[in-house]
């Protein structure tokens, strides 16, 4: 562990400070920065710069949130130590790994994550480390997110470690926009081109979006709204200084680890969340028997007593005093870089196809609206804004989409589990004589959300909303002693993912 | 899965009521929505809020016609999954990006014997026959069948409605 050799002026700390978060996403967003801190637009570059250079900054650009870029694991590896280095080098050598991490551990003592496009690729990825080292490697997937900040507090910082920036409050660990069932894979469908060079971070200039599209070749707008638009619809945490922590003294981290399960993990997570010297805190799938542990949390600091002393304290807090548990200090970094997605080729154009009467505005317009609008004054303003039309025209705009019945429906998707109420899937096998009379007499029931004709046996397939598991019992056996058919009820007993958003 | 419930009061209620067809198509869509009811534009956004953030409301948002934009292929696919490992690979299917949705339903014996749904979308029947290929290579021998049902026809697509609302 070296000592940085090179550390920032206390007025670098405060820049930098202040640019991991809330850079105004404008066109000369280093300008609108300077002005917020009393200084210049030359003077915020040229701390970028030495920043850069120095290794302090990684780079200014987005963070994504887990699962916009693809798929990613934290995988593992029990390495004998005399090939720690070979399989290390090995593990970094893929562009999919971005971070890879030496812990203090009997056992699995080398750590990364690996983001690719899709699962077939991030198993590709993970077999062919196992095979080429000849090694086993644990895939440990993420089942659910409490916490995941990492912004860090340069100035004003406690001596007990890191307290939250000012003004923001742990993040809430259910997605936003929605309850249990919030889409998790669902994502803006932005120019690839875009979210691609966005990752490389923007370049330290003037005007750096109009120079991203320079570079693309693109519209001069297209990166701004592009950006404006993950942020928004949070496909993007935060925008801003993206900095390497280590070179800034937080030369400690520590994993934390406990086996814990089902609920007590939920109460536990949101607990740990809340603590200000936890940065990441997530439930992981366990690999039994050899790697027991569901919920983990990071803690950063600038000593190994320090981050130990944490981790005691995160465990009683937790109320996981005796829960199986291990702290997994970090001992060296061979790789530590934002997440990388290259778009897959030939995939874009597949979409491409022309609507009647619906131009580029509308189809941008229908993708950020399947994500949904805030429930705020201004419900269309961020909307409007990202497609660069005004209010009244987005309106409009949907007015038309929905009486061209390009669009169902525009409006609240309620959760009738959320107040006591009951969703049902429900199939029939419908003789093709009376397919009509008994497809109108189902669709009478105002509880019949969705209707579909399906080329099976079970050729009638419907989704029964009701306010109370009764009535929907009761509207099966109705429509059973009306038609003499049988109802197969098909209640969903998990949900896996729900999206509902369809790449325009 | 059980959820945490909310409970509504008259005036939640009204407010279902009134959206269950849509959104009033107003740029001010609260004040819309106050001016029908006889309420305060005020207590229309504070009562979406908290309708929003406790979940009742999922988001607001615009469901498009898959058949009038293109995605005319539409299939279910149904799989019978080993219990033991249908969670673990539930999880798996549903993060593909181009599955929309995914769930675990109960089996019927001598009925129905697939115990995992995953939907998947394209332009031709083919390009959803690939991906269900996707999913099959995911599932491995962990999947002892599958199906895919290819929806011919929306009968009805109007989403919750209160009753009597």
């Amino acid at each position: 562990m070296t000592e940085p050799i090179a550390t920032p002026t206390e007025e670098e700390l405060v820049v930098l400070d202040a640019l991991q978060r809330d850079l105004p996403l404008v066109e000369r967003p280093f300008a609108a920065a300077a002005e917020a801190l009393g200084t210049s637009e030359a003077e915020v570059l040229a701390v970028l710069r030495r920043a850069l250079q120095a290794g302090w900054l990684v780079r200014v650009g987005p963070v994504f949130r887990p699962g916009r870029l693809g798929l990613s694991t934290l995988a593992a590896m029990a390495v004998p130590v005399p090939r720690l280095e070979e399989v290390a080098a090995l593990v970094s050598s893929y562009d999919e790994v971005n971070h890879n991490y030496q812990r203090a551990h009997p056992t699995w003592n080398l750590w990364f994550v690996v983001t690719a496009a899709d699962e077939p690729r991030l198993l590709a990825v993970l077999a062919d480390i196992a095979r080429r080292s000849a090694l086993e490697v644990l895939d440990l997937r993420m089942v659910r997110e409490h916490h995941i900040d990492l912004a860090f507090p340069l100035v004003e910082r406690e001596p007990s470690g890191l307290p939250r920036p000012r003004g923001s409050g742990p993040t809430p660990s259910v997605p936003r926009g929605g309850g249990v069932t919030a889409p998790q894979g669902g994502s803006l469908v932005a120019d690839k081109r875009v979210v691609a060079a966005l990752q490389d971070g923007i370049p330290l200039v003037e005007r750096p979006f109009a120079e991203l599209a320079r570079r693309l070749e693109i519209d001069e707008a297209e990166p701004l709204t592009t950006t404006r638009a993950l942020l928004a619809c949070g496909d993007v945490r935060r925008f801003g200084a993206v900095l390497a922590h280590r070179r800034l003294g937080f030369t400690h981290n520590a994993m934390c680890v406990f086996a814990v399960e089902g609920a007590a993990a939920d109460v536990a997570g949101e607990r740990l969340a809340e603590l200000p010297f936890v940065t990441l805190c997530y439930q992981r799938r366990a690999a039994p028997p050899r790697w027991p542990y569901t919920l983990y949390c990071m803690i950063h600091g600038r000593h190994e007593h320090e981050v130990r002393a944490q981790a005691e304290q995160a465990a009683r807090v937790a109320g996981l005093a005796d829960a199986p548990r291990e702290v997994l200090i970090s001992t060296r970094c061979f790789k530590q870089r934002g997440a990388h997605y290259r778009p897959p080729p030939g995939r874009a154009a597949a979409r491409a196809r022309a609507i009647d009467g619906v131009d580029d505005i509308d189809r941008r317009l229908i993708e950020l609206l399947q994500e949904g609008i805030p429930v705020e004054d201004h419900p269309y303003a961020a909307v409007a804004r990202a497609v660069g039309v005004d209010e009244h025209e987005v309106v409009k705009r949907v007015g038309a989409l929905l009486a061209r019945r390009v669009l169902t429906r525009f409006g609240p998707l309620y959760d009738v589990e959320r107040f006591g109420g009951h969703f049902t899937l429900v199939a029939m096998q419908v003789p093709p004589a009376r397919f009509d009379d008994v497809v109108a007499l189902i669709n009478d029931y105002p509880e019949v959300a969705h209707n579909y004709a399906r080329e099976h046996a079970f050729n009638v397939w419907f989704v029964l909303a009701t306010e109370t598991p009764a009535r929907a019992q009761q509207v099966l056996r109705d429509i059973e002693a009306k038609t003499g058919l049988a109802t197969l009820d098909l209640p969903r007993e998990r949900t896996f993912h729900l999206g509902l958003k369809l790449a325009m | 899965m059980k959820t945490a419930q909310h409970s509504l009061d008259d005036t939640d209620r009204r407010l279902i009521a009134a959206t269950q067809e849509g959104l009033p198509l107003d740029v001010d869509p609260w004040g819309a929505l106050a001016r029908r009811l006889g309420l305060e534009r005020a207590q229309v956004l504070a009562r979406m809020r908290a309708l929003h953030v406790s979940g009742v409301i999922r988001r607001i948002a615009a469901v498009p016609n898959h058949y009038r934009v293109g995605v005319t292929a539409n299939g279910m696919t149904v799989w019978d999954v080993d219990d033991a490992r249908v969670d673990e690979l539930g999880l798996a299917v549903g993060a593909l990006d181009f599955v929309s949705h995914c769930y675990r339903r109960p089996r019927r014996p001598g009925v129905w014997r697939y115990n995992l749904f995953a939907m998947v979308h394209g332009a031709t029947r083919d390009e959803a026959l690939e991906k269900a290929e996707r999913i099959a290579a995911l599932l491995g021998n962990a999947a002892r069948d599958h199906q895919i049902l290819f929806s011919t026809r929306i009968l009805k697509k109007t989403g919750f409605r209160l009753a009597g609302g």
